[in-house]
């Protein structure tokens, strides 16, 4: 009875967090063109933190992609220093939720298309990418340099022979 | 009856077309350098693949062809138009090895796109992208937008003789100074003057709106690059929209407008003749064409309700600025033209894209010159039929000097501005015939054949290849302004059929 109790705890808090993670998230792109009829309405969506997070006094910026699309999200400056990666050809930036409200025409910010958070949290951490490097690469890399040094010394010895004559 | 183009004539063309590929080759160390002090590996070898390859394909054709025959005015525009495919072919390695693209042909896009200083991309997961293949995307943009003819004229063809005929190819008429080497030489020095400045200034609005040192700085390199060259790639997928700044708008403004604008207007300027600027044609006609079309657009835009007023401005002028200077820097998202601009705003963005930045710039287009001789011809006709017959009636204009309007640079300025609408519409035909409305068609293939760069989301990597292959051919025609082109196909002709 005990063990029933512990797991049916732990597969309510497993889909109470999914619940949470999931619910209501849309496409940016779905989000994008519907604009009129998402403007000034609380959305939610789901995506990797992209390039940098751009703070500005209490508040600040972070891109958000989610695969169909990217979107700007002003948010405050506490939820910006949670992000610990940021999308890059090095690093898969953290999996971000934000719950906010949907401006097509952000009078506050010059009529950008953007998001004010409301809630923020991050779903999973982003971690490092690895690049391995390819031998075939090196390979064709090692013959073309031959090849290049080998056409560079013939057309050298032809311009001597040529100056010879 | 059509000569036949002997083997001398070949020869000619290859040692040519060999020189300038050896340059790109070495131009590749650029981008090579970056991923090595960054230690991007893997994007290094990439670069050292397409590096050696351009390296031994250049040297191939330089010393396999080498003839004592001189360069003759065909030769000079046929080494132009096959330059810059043989560019956008070897371009396109570290591209497509980079692992960014679906395919080949898309990372020769690409390569076109970048080179043709355009700005339309089918890159993929940019945002992922390594600092070495930015470097080599912007980079790209900024060596079309001096021209590839105009970096062999710099760095690697000794004397004047053939020099001239393959710089006119590149659709570079104008002699800043008497000597065409000098030009090149001094559209180099202005460039980098203003990439000092102008990346210095990106760097420290970047700094100032939160972006970290170093990626301030190469995003300041970048976006300078190919807002200077008018080529409109960045290294975000939201375009300048990314950066959320309005100094960062400004700016960018600046350097699209500076890009635009004449390489003979700005050694006036650097030789502080400061009135030129207010009595050229070119600036008059792209002012008031800026206006006119910006008015349009506004005009538009209340209509459908979008924006509020500096918002309207904001949006709308930027949009507009980044069209007509064939830059294709955007602070909207591609579908936001049609979900959000309504009909007659996207005319407006049509028109500006369609009309260009002035000749002897790194814009396409139509280009306002020819447009300012369009309205000088129409206005002597009407003066004309307004006088008495006996009158003589002369119009004259200023472009660097005083110009008498003759009937050879009306016919001249009107077989362009015809061709280009051949182009448009050619584009547009293609795009309709793979189903997409008439006025999306038409946008999209303006914003290619003008080299400019604004998407309303038809350019995308999964667009059909024919449509593809279209817009590379439209980019390739606009931006070399026909002229080497049809020398190249009456190359190909004479060599097939002639005697």
């Amino acid at each position: 009875m005990h063990k029933k109790l512990v797991l049916s705890t732990i597969l309510f808090f497993i889909l109470f967090f999914a619940a949470q993670t999931n619910s209501g998230a849309m496409s940016i792109n779905n989000l994008i063109e519907n604009a009129k009829s998402y403007d000034g309405k609380n959305v939610e969506i789901k995506g990797e933190a992209i390039g940098d997070t751009m703070i500005r006094g209490k508040y600040g910026w972070i891109n958000i992609w989610d695969g169909t699309g990217a979107i700007g999200v002003w948010t405050k400056k506490e939820d910006l220093e949670k992000i610990q990666f940021k999308g890059n050809y090095k690093n898969r930036g953290d999996t971000i939720k934000v719950i906010g409200t949907f401006g097509r025409s952000c009078s506050e910010h010059g009529g950008d298309t953007d998001i004010h958070a409301k809630e923020i949290f991050i779903v999973n951490i982003g971690h490092k990418i690895e690049h391995p490097i390819d031998l075939r690469k090196v390979m064709w890399c090692a013959v073309l340099f031959i090849v290049v040094l080998g056409l560079i010394l013939f057309n050298y010895s032809l311009s001597k022979i040529a100056e010879k004559r | 009856m059509i000569l036949k183009p002997s083997f001398e004539d070949i020869k000619v063309i290859l040692h040519n077309i060999g020189r300038l590929i050896i340059g790109i080759g070495i131009l590749m160390s650029i981008p090579l350098i970056t991923s090595i002090l960054f230690a991007e590996w893997s994007v290094s070898l990439d670069f050292g693949i397409g590096g050696l390859l351009s390296l031994g394909l250049g040297i191939l054709l330089f010393s396999l062809f080498k003839s004592e025959k001189e360069i003759s005015w065909i030769h000079g525009l046929v080494v132009a138009s096959m330059s810059w495919i043989a560019a956008m072919f070897l371009g396109a390695i570290p591209l497509y090895l980079s692992g960014h693209f679906g395919s080949y042909l898309d990372a020769c896009f690409d390569a076109m796109s970048g080179f043709a200083t355009t700005g339309l991309v089918l890159i993929q997961d940019v945002n992922h992208a390594s600092n070495g293949l930015n470097m080599w995307r912007h980079f790209m943009m900024f060596l079309g937008g001096q021209g590839i003819i105009v970096v062999g004229l710099t760095f690697l063809i000794r004397g004047t003789g053939g020099a001239y005929k393959m710089y006119v190819g590149e659709a570079r008429e104008e002699r800043i100074l008497p000597n065409v080497i000098q030009t090149a030489r001094f559209i180099w020095k202005i460039s980098l003057v203003y990439l000092i400045i102008g990346t210095a200034s990106l760097a420290v609005i970047g700094l100032i709106e939160g972006m970290a040192p170093l990626r301030a700085l190469l995003h300041g390199i970048w976006i300078f690059m190919a807002a200077f060259d008018t080529g409109g790639f960045t290294p975000q997928s939201q375009s300048i929209l990314y950066y959320h700044s309005f100094p960062f708008e400004i700016v960018t403004i600046g350097l699209m407008l500076l890009g635009t604008l004449n390489f003979g207007l700005h050694y006036a300027l650097w030789k502080r003749d400061w009135k030129e600027p207010f009595r050229n044609i070119e600036t008059i006609t792209l002012f008031f064409s800026v206006m006119f079309i910006f008015t349009l657009t506004a005009i538009g835009l209340k209509q459908f309700v979008t924006y509020s007023g500096m918002a309207m401005f904001r949006k709308g002028f930027y949009q507009i600025i980044s069209g007509h200077s064939g830059t294709g820097y955007m602070t909207i998202g591609a579908r936001q033209f049609i979900n959000e601009w309504g009909p007659m705003a996207m005319v407006g963005a049509t028109l500006a894209m369609a009309a260009g930045g002035s000749a002897c710039s790194t814009a396409g287009g139509i280009k306002v010159l020819r447009i300012g001789i369009f309205f000088k011809a129409l206005f002597q006709d009407v003066k004309k039929i307004l006088s008495p017959g006996t009158a003589l009636i002369t119009e004259k204009f200023h472009h660097l000097k005083d110009i008498v309007l003759e009937e050879k640079f009306v016919r001249s300025a009107l077989l362009i501005i015809l061709t280009y609408i051949l182009t448009y519409t050619l584009g547009t035909v293609v795009g309709m015939f793979y189903g997409f409305p008439l006025y999306q068609a038409v946008f999209e293939s303006v914003s290619a054949a003008a080299n400019v760069g604004l998407s309303c989301g038809i350019t995308s990597p999964t667009m059909p290849t024919p449509l593809k292959i279209t817009y590379i051919i439209e980019m390739w025609l606009g931006r070399l302004e026909f002229m080497s082109i049809f020398a190249l196909i009456g190359f190909i002709i004479a060599y097939f059929r002639g005697k």
